[in-house]
């Protein structure tokens, strides 16, 4: 018999930062939802009898979704302008750090940002971010 | 097996009220469900609601209750407001679940092994009266297992 007395488990998002594209010192945001994939294409090889026997993978990449509520510690002012911040282009580099682990770092391009305004609540940013396996985007994109 | 076994509830209680002592708010606390046998003015910690998640793991998902109590009679509402919002700053902090987690055993004897590993969920104070003594209430939903997890 063994008594059931806990495990380590990670919990919670606050341990990614998003830097680089968005100044996360003044442009502080409450990280509330995060998921990641690593996907890649797949191109397949039939035998004769219709069954795959080979998978091409190409395009290798990480697509990260994070959903944001931006926020300032005193003034409402600057809370906006922390929401203008998260508001980033298409295309931006968007440099993140997971102090839980080490898959998530790297440089992303910013795929998408859509911020959600409710009557009833606050108001929330969902970004969408991808990075390439063979592409660090070094250069920076335009 | 030996003492103080599994048993998240008791030592959830006895590190909020080591925390709560050490923080010097003037109200005399206790544990458990006895709200009724002790002078006023006071403060009580009471867990309760676990409910384990992942199945087979010993972490629970536990909701920390601080009820602070001072007589109607002689206290007005605005000093009990004031001395219960005290006693909340102490738990109403970015860092509770680290703050738990570091009550020393040789502090709370019943906290041998015992980590709140987050905060999940907080209700904010409400007040009323009741039996002619002011009570407010929060709750933290916390998240944590009766073991020192490093």
């Amino acid at each position: 018999m063994s008594a059931l007395r806990g495990v380590a488990v990670i919990t919670g998002a606050a341990g990614i930062t998003l830097t680089a594209g968005i100044v996360s010192a003044t442009n502080a945001g409450h990280n509330q939802n995060v998921s990641h994939s690593r996907e890649a294409d797949h191109k397949f090889l039939k035998n004769g009898n219709g069954d795959s026997v080979a998978d091409f993978i190409t395009d290798k990449r990480q697509v990260l979704s994070i959903t944001v509520v931006p926020y300032h510690a005193t003034t409402l002012a600057s809370a906006k302008s922390a929401t203008d911040a998260y508001r980033l282009a298409a295309g931006t580099k968007v440099t993140v750090v997971d102090a839980d682990g080490t898959i998530l770092d790297g440089d992303y391009l910013l795929m998408s940002s859509k911020e959600t305004r409710p009557n009833d609540d606050h108001n929330v940013i969902d970004l969408e971010l991808q990075k390439w396996d063979d592409n660090d985007l070094t250069l920076t994109p335009s | 097996m030996s003492a103080p076994y599994s048993n998240l509830e008791s030592k959830l209680e006895a590190a909020a009220k080591a925390v709560h002592d050490a923080a010097g708010t003037g109200y005399a606390s206790r544990t458990g469900l006895d709200s009724g046998t002790k002078s006023l003015p006071a403060v009580l910690f009471r867990a309760e609601k676990q409910n384990e998640s992942p199945l087979n793991s010993g972490n629970y998902h536990i909701t920390l209750t601080i009820t602070v109590m001072d007589n109607a009679d002689t206290v007005t509402l605005d000093n009990h407001r004031n001395g219960a919002g005290q006693v909340f700053d102490v738990f109403l902090d970015e860092d509770i679940a680290a703050t738990l987690s570091a009550v020393n055993s040789s502090v709370a004897p019943a906290v041998n092994g015992f980590t709140i590993l987050n905060v999940f969920g907080r209700d904010g104070a409400a007040t009323r009266a009741e039996d002619r003594q002011w009570i407010s209430e929060i709750s933290l939903k916390l998240y944590g297992c009766p073991a020192d997890i490093g």
